[in-house]
């Protein structure tokens, strides 16, 4: 027998390149080693992906840290005010529904770093795709507290005409998509905008938002593996927190969670502090420059903040050792990145949830001295750039903006009656001839104009039950 | 003339419409499969958000070869061959729809389309209501539907009932050539979601097609019921496959004086209430057919829909003949027997003429 001569592939023995050193498959070039060995598992174990962070937990630069987005006082004071009203208006919120405001709300404790840094990372024009935690990235964009608390109260301003339940919020013109309840179904959706985005050679990537428990769907292995095949300008940021519901993560995966998948796919992965505000940030700038094909940035000059080495970049054909090889490398050009957050679910899941019944409260506290926004907070003072009575200021007129923007929506109607039968199917147009005997305008008060008949008919029927029996509409819901 | 014609046509001298002159009277023959396939291939040149996607669609021209030469014609881009995963090509393609192309998402049999059912329910067709108009999915999922031959319980459902029972989708199922060009047309133009349920028995069978019918711009309604033939002692109504049976079923019992109407819905979702309305206040007598199961099937609905609007014009109950209430079974016997025949339909005319 030969005796193996070229270096280890992954740690197994291989022949030197002779022909029959490789074997030819449709899937590609695969080395032949005579060696009968597992790889992953407990006998042989995969290193655990690392977690990239530039502060540490007492907000302090991390030295050698790779940074190539340094973060101007500008930038840092806007993500610092968002994370910070953020973590008020969800604290604001959590108790409104307590009282009986409005039915269902969900906290992002612990994950306002997560949310904040990825959201500044990305385009205004990058369409998201989100799970149910990610209202800072709404918040970064520009959604007031106003449009958030219609569409918790779910009132007439509500651009979503009351149709969803509390935090289901969407909006297209801060490029976010309607969240969905099912699990990770948006995770192909966004694999499906982002090729649309690829074929129409548009600047943008699609990213998608889901947590360590939503990695487990069907569906979050189908848009993995497809983004890689399609080569879809697609970020996917998990949202690790350590549970999903009560199902802590260990119970969740037993590999090295969701960074350590992302390469077996063909899909560069990082795994990140997301507690860290400017890591997260730094993560996804670079790797929305990878997704759109472009080539990474290069780290800021020496003192500036952190000293940065040079970049992590592993052209793709040097990845995986061995001879010509190629290796699991990801193709250049266009295609998916993966990015792992990991920090903590500060607050319980939602509303209807207790988690003190699956959790410890030495736990909890033990992460609440963690939280990612005293951290950036104690980062910012080391700078000389926010202060104590800044910060009692900002929570101050938090609180007061946040209670206004409630009482206000408070006193908004809901939507009307007759707002329940649009939209089931686009509006038919004046003329249009697709579909037969749509009623084009006309009704008997116009207002079933573009409904398909069989709904203008319940329409009807329905305002007139309402109009007949006046008790039974709430007082608050106009007919129309 | 279109290349898929151009293999197909044969010129039937006999056959004409009534009142129909020179060149209109000229009528060909196209099968199914050709007629998919050509409006497929008229919609993708005439607009290019429009793509295919789906297992098998490209390099292998199609499982049943309903996209065969799109590949070549149009190139990867427009033609996607997938991954096997349902729910992975049907959650792109509605993501896709959302960005504004226009998928054609084909599956390999409709009931594989049940591993991405969620995609179409509750992405799909919930998406225009649930972000309050804001956000369309023009996206058409085709495939094959209903029984086969011999392909057993888990290739041979029909899903007419379950889809047409969804707000926000609308659920075409075409018989003949001409149903099948001007269905696809309409649906792949058409802004909402489309479930199209195609046949596989049907894709090999040939239909005389009008000029009209191969003009491209030919786009029939939808949610409008065809009257395939006319009578006046009772109303069969089909769809897809059945249609067929029902119309020798009417050719048998006209021999014995029993003059059928025989009704295509090619739409089941919406559902053309007027025409079978106006049909049953002609012959007092209705009977649905279809291949599916009995409980909450199509019948059910047209059942319910006679006695709420037409209680007083019927004679006789509203009888369905549908599929055996057990899961296909494999041998051809009991297939037979687990399936609607031509007999079962006269059989069941009989008992009410």
């Amino acid at each position: 027998m030969r005796r193996a001569s070229a270096a280890p592939v992954r740690g197994y023995a291989v022949s030197s390149s002779t022909a029959d050193a490789y074997l030819e498959v449709p899937g590609g070039r695969v080395p032949y080693t005579p060696e009968l060995r597992f790889l992953g598992g407990p006998d042989a174990p995969i290193p655990t992906m690392p977690c990239y962070r530039t502060i540490d937990a007492t907000g302090q630069d991390v030295p050698g840290a790779h940074i190539p987005h340094p973060l101007s006082q500008d930038l840092a004071l806007r993500m610092y005010g968002a994370m910070a009203r953020l973590q008020t208006m969800d604290t604001m919120f959590y108790e409104a529904q307590r009282q009986g405001r409005f039915s269902f709300y969900l906290t992002c404790q612990g994950e306002e770093a997560t949310n904040i840094g990825s959201a500044a990372g990305l385009g205004d024009q990058d369409m998201v795709f989100a799970q149910y935690r990610e209202q800072g990235v709404l918040l970064w964009r520009g959604y007031t507290l106003d449009q958030f608390a219609n569409q918790l109260l779910g009132n007439a301003l509500e651009p979503g005409k009351g149709r969803q339940m509390p935090i289901h919020y969407g909006s297209p013109a801060h490029a976010y998509q309607t969240i969905s309840s099912p699990l990770a179904t948006q995770m192909p959706h966004a694999v499906g905008t982002a090729y649309a985005y690829k074929v129409d050679r548009l600047p943008r990537v699609a990213v998608t938002y889901f947590g360590d428990g939503a990695s487990s769907e069907g569906d979050a292995h189908a848009a993995f593996n497809f983004a890689a095949v399609l080569g879809a300008p697609c970020l996917f940021v998990c949202r690790n927190n350590g549970y999903a519901i009560s199902t802590p993560a260990h119970e969740q995966y037993k590999g090295d969670g969701i960074a350590g998948r992302g390469p077996m796919y063909g899909i560069p992965s990082i795994r990140v502090d997301g507690g860290d505000v400017r890591a997260v940030y730094n993560a996804v700038m670079e790797a929305r420059r990878r997704a759109l094909g472009q080539q990474p940035q290069q780290p800021a000059a020496a003192g500036q903040q952190g000293k940065g080495g040079g970049l992590l970049t592993e052209p793709a054909a040097a990845a995986g050792g061995g001879g010509g090889g190629g290796g699991y490398a990801a193709a250049a050009g266009p295609g998916p990145v993966l990015i792992e957050c990991m920090s903590y679910r500060s607050g319980h899941h939602s509303t209807s949830d207790d988690s003190s019944r699956y959790r410890t409260s030495e736990e909890m506290r033990a992460w609440r001295s963690r939280d990612p926004v005293a951290r950036f907070r104690s980062w910012l003072a080391r700078q000389g750039w926010w202060d104590e009575a800044r910060e009692a200021e900002l929570r101050r007129s938090t609180r007061q903006e946040v209670l206004a923007a409630l009482d206000r929506a408070a006193q908004v109607p809901k939507p009307p009656l007759t707002d329940m039968f649009t939209d089931v199917y686009a509006p038919i147009a004046a003329g249009a001839t697709a579909t037969a005997g749509a009623t084009a305008g006309g009704e008997d008060d116009g207002g079933a104009a573009g409904l398909l008949p069989h709904l203008a008919a319940q329409r009807a029927a329905t305002l007139d039950f309402a109009r007949r029996h006046p008790g039974v509409c709430p007082p608050d819901v106009p007919l129309r | 003339m279109l290349p898929a014609l151009a293999r197909t046509a044969r010129h039937h001298g006999l056959f004409t419409k009534a009142g129909v002159r020179g060149f209109a009277s000229q009528v060909s023959e196209m099968t199914v499969r050709d007629a998919l396939n050509s409006a497929l291939d008229e919609e993708l040149a005439r607009d290019d958000k429009v793509y295919v996607l789906g297992e098998e669609v490209g390099e292998y021209q199609g499982a049943y070869k309903i996209t065969r030469g799109l590949l070549q014609k149009y190139g990867p881009d427009r033609v996607k061959d997938t991954p096997i995963t349902e729910a992975g090509f049907t959650g792109i393609a509605v993501g896709s729809a959302f960005a504004g192309l226009r998928p054609v998402c084909e599956f390999m049999t409709w009931n594989f389309a049940m591993q991405a059912i969620d995609q179409i329910i509750n992405s799909a067709a919930k998406t225009l209501y649930m972000s309050a108009g804001q956000i369309n999915c023009p996206i058409v999922f085709r495939g094959p539907n209903g029984a086969a031959a011999g392909v057993a319980a888990q290739h041979s459902q029909c899903f007419a009932a379950w889809y047409s029972s969804v707000p926000g989708l609308k659920v075409l199922a075409p018989y003949d050539s001409e149903d099948a060009r001007g269905l696809m047309k309409a649906a792949i133009r058409d802004p909402d979601p489309v479930v199209f349920l195609e046949n596989e028995i049907l894709y090999g069978q040939a239909f005389p097609v009008t000029p009209q019918v191969l003009d491209k711009d030919f786009v029939l309604p939808i949610g409008k019921a065809k009257v395939m033939r006319e009578g006046k002692h009772v109303t069969l109504v089909s769809f897809s496959k059945m249609v067929g049976y029902c119309l020798k079923a009417a050719e048998q019992l006209a021999k014995e004086g029993i003059d059928c109407e025989v009704i295509n819905l090619r739409s089941i979702k919406p559902l053309d209430r007027d025409t079978l309305l106006a049909s049953v206040k002609k012959t007092h007598k209705i009977i649905s057919v279809e291949e599916g199961w009995p409980q909450c099937g199509v019948g059910s609905e047209i059942s319910a829909i006679m006695m709420e609007l037409a209680f007083d014009e019927l004679d006789a109950p509203v009888l369905r003949v549908t599929g055996a209430e057990v899961p296909m079974p494999y041998a051809a016997n009991l297939e037979a027997a687990a399936l609607p025949q031509i007999d079962d339909i006269i059989k069941a005319v009989k008992s009410i003429a």
